[in-house]
């Protein structure tokens, strides 16, 4: 018969004495992160690695120090690397509604943006000055007197030569017309009429000749006057560049290492030549209407700098962290301005996103926040796989909107993307999205837990210590620090790990200090870790001590004490969001004569998961395998976890399900003081389970609440004697030998504990002494074995010759 | 030719700018305007509807040929008459807006005639007369000044032809208020057949100007008053409103009509 487990094998205590300093204020910082060392390895290639595709994915639970691992290793790379481009966007003076992007030099977007602000500022005085001094004025008007002396004269000429003809140029108010003179006045109709018909036809002939020259005049005064507004605005030009040349020749000496700003500054001054008139108007709305009728202005903003990002600060490489990443949070945006009604926008409303900023350096973005946000995560891939920043509207992009919008020049990317998530989301993309592959070839995956060793518990005190201070705690005691160790390993769900997943530990800190503080004292101690923790569980505890109230009072049927056939206490765990905690289940079996079939009753009506199903399997294959191999497994069995509601999963119960058959098998009556945990495999081997310390502890409770016997106790694989950290009340009552953890490596020495009968051990043939369970269960499936084989004669009816009863008789 | 210089009085009832559809008017008015603000005037436009159109408009093959289109076209008279009244129209919210924005009472008159007859027929002794250069086509584009006063006359110069007559010395006077009121720079064409004469006369000017507390001008010798000369000397200075003492009215008409055929500016008549 197995023996309890000693006390002291029911925890991992960590012993205060180990640490030699008296509080945690003591210990220098911490700044590496513990047991993540593969996972830092990845980080520092992913980083490191200069090649396309090689973005990081980083998983790992919340609170496991992925962003401070992944931090402090960019940090580290990013301060010696260097700034990269500022970038900005201009106006294109051929194409507007496609922006120019140029890259300067870091800090030198803003120079730029400054230098075009003062030479605008500039223009506004020097192009007016020019347009308003005598020399301009003077040279328009000789173009003027010019042209207007060449009409003079080639009227006058005109005129002149119908004068000689006795035909006068007459001035109406739209035009001209040709009238016949007699004696210097022009001849009526009257006088006309007198004229001999010779006469008369001379006139209108000489008139329809001067009619067709004057024709020839005018259209020759319409060529004249366009080339007057040439001569005109090839002045202006001449004038304007006076103004304009000298500065814009300063700027390009400034920039000359820059061929783009070259470019970009040689097109603005043909644009300033070609609209200089727009310097020369002075807009006079009232303040409230010029908002309104700004745009219709002729607009100096398409001389402006839109200094997209600017690297100014010495501070090395970007490291940007998307919280927020939506489509154009990420991408970039063009923003529109309302304006009488419209939409209007230019490249002054180009706005960065995230991807701008960490361009030539890192982005950080959260996995799932990206993943939940519409387009954001196709934006993101698109840009890393064209390689550039392209600032599209989605609204055009859907047609949800028709509005002028822009096109602005895409910007090369050249950013490492650190995703963080949870390792499931890193699996589903893995799967089901093919580019993803090619886009994060570097994955760092971050324990949920680190190994518990003298150094690991060591470097954990100090982590504890930094946590303290930089969440500017009280420092932690010895006991505190071992307590908090081990809260890290129950946490961890195994006394040789710690958790990885430091923020439990700082909220469990934190409140230790809420906890001191009241308490007034100057350092965190064991027993504030205990209230601390405490607490926690009491905030959390309404549903668990509900389960707990009903089984004290005989709602849930759990027996604590007797025996009984085909009845066993079965455990569980139920996990609600960060607390979980276990509780005793009634399991029942009932066995018949079958055709082999064990009913798991959780199953047939969709209550059981597909775990707990290939449980019940499992064990129906032990059964027929260990107990029926040479003759037809002749067994009808039902399982069923008694008051359940919901839905049961996981195959810890398997072990428990498979002594509750045995025992009806058996007809030997299961010890209710007990109840067991642990999975079987086909060999009848007990298998590790999950939530253990969950589990003796819920039983506990039970329990102890109705009065500790002595014999009570819980049955746990031996593989979870390692994850053991039970609280120090249960281990107080084992010590006392009120209660009792038994560690089982097979069935046979489970059902042995449970019933107090020997297992005995079954012959080839699945037999085993008549006084042993096994021996008791193949006599048993023999009988039944041999009734079926009575009932399947021919001629075997109910009620009949062949019924059971009576060749069992015989 | 001694005077005494406070006995010289400028009295101006109204000031008259004449215009027929040849005339080039914003200038004119633009002058006018100016001058009975600095005279406290009043504003007459006074508009002559020319006669040859009328009687020329009765033939039965008469043709008007569009100063923009070069497209020819049939005339009677009852287009020309609709032609001249939203000819007269148009001049009457000209005169209008150079009036309202000097704040100066006027009226238009309609007359038939020649524009220089009917002009000389119409102004009265106490009257000044505008006469608005003659014009085939107008070649300057035109720009839109709101709200600005005097945008031609600004910064420009009004000149004055200066013989040392009492008609001159009025025309000084006048000009010399044109050129306060809208800011222009004055010119004094002096016409002397030596250096002698044009010394006697630049004095006898400067002391009309002083008079009237004015300094200010530049004097520009000519040898003769014709008006060749003397329209070659005010471009010269880039004048744009010349001030011309006409002398007597009678028997003027060809005289002022021969000016105007040679100026490229608006005309003052000063009796």
């Amino acid at each position: 018969m197995i023996e309890p487990l000693a006390a002291d094998r029911l925890t991992h205590r960590c012993d205060p004495a180990v640490f030699r300093f008296a509080t945690t204020a003591e210990l220098g910082p911490l700044d590496d992160v513990i047991g993540q060392e593969r996972a830092a390895r990845a980080v520092d290639f992913g980083i490191s690695i200069a090649r396309d595709g090689y973005n990081l994915f980083v998983m790992g639970a919340p609170g496991s120090g992925k962003h401070t691992l992944v931090r402090r290793a960019i940090s580290r790379r990013a301060e010696r690397a260097e700034r990269p481009s500022d970038w900005v966007y201009v106006n294109n003076f051929q194409t507007p509604h496609r922006p120019l992007a140029l890259a300067l030099p870091p800090g030198r977007g803003n120079a730029l943006r400054r230098d075009m602000a003062k030479l605008v500022e500039e223009l506004r005085g020097a192009i007016p000055a020019i347009f308003e001094s005598d020399e301009y004025t003077a040279r328009v008007e000789a173009i003027d007197a010019e042209f207007t002396e060449r009409h003079e004269r080639a009227f006058g000429a005109l005129g002149a030569e119908a004068a000689e003809q006795k035909i006068a140029l007459l001035r109406t108010p739209s035009g001209f017309s040709f009238a016949p003179v007699k004696d210097g006045e022009v001849m009526g109709p009257e006088e006309f009429a007198k004229l001999s018909e010779e006469e008369q036809a001379r006139i209108e002939s000489t008139i329809a000749s001067l009619q067709g020259k004057l024709e020839k005049l005018v259209r020759e005064v319409m060529r004249w006057r366009a080339e007057r507004i040439e001569r005109v605005k090839a002045l202006n030009r001449e004038m304007t560049l006076l103004a304009v040349g000298h500065l814009v020749d300063e700027l390009k000496r400034g920039y000359q290492d820059l061929p783009k700003v070259v470019e970009y500054l040689e097109a603005l001054q043909r644009d300033v030549l070609d609209h200089a008139d727009d310097f020369r108007k002075q807009p006079e709305a009232p303040a409230a209407l010029a908002r309104l009728v700004q745009r219709d202005e002729p607009s100096l903003r398409r001389y402006e700098v839109n200094v997209l990002v600017d690297h100014s600060a010495p501070d090395g490489s970007p490291v940007v962290f998307a919280d927020h990443p939506t489509y154009q949070n990420l991408t970039g945006r063009v923003d529109h301005i309302a304006q009488l009604g419209t939409l209007v926008t230019d490249f002054n409303l180009i706005k960065a996103g995230a991807l701008h900023r960490a361009n030539g350096g890192y982005l950080l973005i959260d996995a799932t926040k990206l993943l939940n946000q519409p387009f954001a995560w196709e934006g993101l891939k698109r840009a890393l796989t064209r390689k550039e920043l392209r600032i599209e509207s989605l609204a055009e992009m859907y047609s949800l909107v028709s509005t002028v919008s822009l096109e602005p020049e895409p910007i090369p990317l050249a950013a490492k993307v650190v995703l963080f998530g949870e390792r499931y989301i890193y699996y589903l993309l893995q799967a089901y999205d093919p580019d993803f592959s090619k886009l994060f070839r570097v994955a760092a995956d971050f324990s949920d837990d680190f190994d518990r060793s003298a150094d690991t518990t060591e470097t954990f005190a100090r982590l504890v210590g930094t946590l303290a201070s930089r969440e500017q705690l009280l420092p932690l005691d010895r006991s505190a620090v071992a307590r908090t160790v081990d809260f890290g390993s129950r946490y961890a769900g195994d006394g040789k790990k710690i958790t990885a997943r430091l923020q439990r530990i700082t909220d469990l800190l934190t409140e230790a200090d809420h906890v001191a503080r009241e308490a007034g004292h100057a350092a965190l101690s064991a027993e504030d870790i205990d209230r601390a923790d405490a607490a926690r569980r009491d905030r959390a505890d309404r549903l668990r001590e509900r389960v707990h109230e009903e089984i004290l009072r005989g709602t849930l049927l759990i027996d604590t004490s007797g025996a009984k056939v085909g009845q066993v206490n079965g455990l569980s765990v139920l996990a609600l969001g960060d607390y979980a905690f276990g509780g005793p289940t009634r399991i029942t079996a009932t066995t018949r004569l079958g055709e082999g079939q064990v009913i798991d009753i959780q199953r047939e009506v969709e209550l059981g998961g597909a775990i707990h199903s290939k449980g019940v399997l499992i064990l129906s294959a032990f059964l027929a395998a260990r107990y029926s191999g040479q003759r037809p497994h002749s067994l009808a069995a039902s399982l069923v976890f008694e008051q359940t509601y919901s839905e049961v999963e996981g195959d810890s119960a398997s072990l428990a399900e498979l002594c509750a058959l045995l025992s009806s098998l058996a007809d030997a009556p299961i010890r209710q003081s007990l109840a067991v945990t642990g999975s079987i495999n086909q060999l009848g081997e007990v298998q590790p389970i999950g939530g253990v310390n969950e589990k003796i502890e819920g039983f506990f409770d039970v329990c102890r609440a109705r009065g500790l016997a002595g014999d009570q106790g819980v049955l746990i694989p031996a593989a979870n004697i390692d994850h053991l950290m039970l609280r120090a009340d249960v281990v107080a009552a084992a010590r006392e030998g009120k209660f009792h953890v038994y560690a089982v490596s097979t069935v046979d020495q489970a059902i042995e504990l449970l019933t107090g009968v020997p297992a005995g051990t079954p012959d080839v043939l699945g037999e085993g002494p008549q006084a042993t369970i096994n021996g008791r269960v193949a006599a048993r499936l023999r009988d039944y074995s041999t009734v079926r084989r009575t009932w399947a004669r021919p001629g075997a009816r109910p009620g009949g010759p062949g019924r059971p009863r009576r060749l069992g008789g015989d | 030719m001694a005077t005494d210089r406070r006995r010289v009085e400028v009295k101006v009832r109204r000031v008259v700018v004449a215009l027929d559809t040849a005339s080039a008017p914003s200038e004119a008015l633009e002058a006018a305007a100016g001058l009975a603000r600095g005279l406290g005037a009043e504003l007459v436009g006074l508009f002559v509807e020319d006669q040859r159109l009328l009687r020329f408009a009765e033939l039965p093959f008469a043709q008007e040929l569009g100063g923009a289109t070069a497209r020819a076209h049939p005339v009677n008279t009852a287009d020309i008459e609709r032609a001249l009244k939203a000819h007269a129209d148009r001049l009457r919210r000209l005169l209008s807006e150079a009036a309202r924005s000097l704040d100066v009472p006027w009226t238009l008159a309609v007359a038939r005639g020649q524009v220089v007859q009917a002009a000389l027929e119409f102004a009265g002794i106490e009257d000044l007369l505008v006469m608005a250069r003659a014009r085939y086509l107008s070649v300057t584009v035109a720009r839109p000044q709101a709200g600005q006063q005097f945008p031609s006359l600004r910064a420009r110069t009004v000149a004055a032809l200066f013989d040392g007559s009492p008609a001159a010395e009025r025309a000084l006077i006048v000009a010399h208020t044109l050129a306060q009121v809208a800011g222009c720079e004055l010119a004094v064409i002096i016409p002397a057949a030596g250096p002698e004469l044009f010394r006697a006369r630049r004095i006898d000017a400067a002391e009309v100007l002083a008079s009237r507390g004015g300094s200010a001008a530049a004097y520009v010798m000519v040898p003769g008053a014709d008006p060749a000369t003397v329209e070659r000397a005010a471009r010269a200075q880039r004048a744009r409103v010349l001030l011309w003492p006409g002398g007597g009215r009678e028997g003027a008409g060809k005289a002022v009509a021969a000016l105007l055929a040679d100026v490229s500016c608006p005309v003052v008549m000063i009796g």
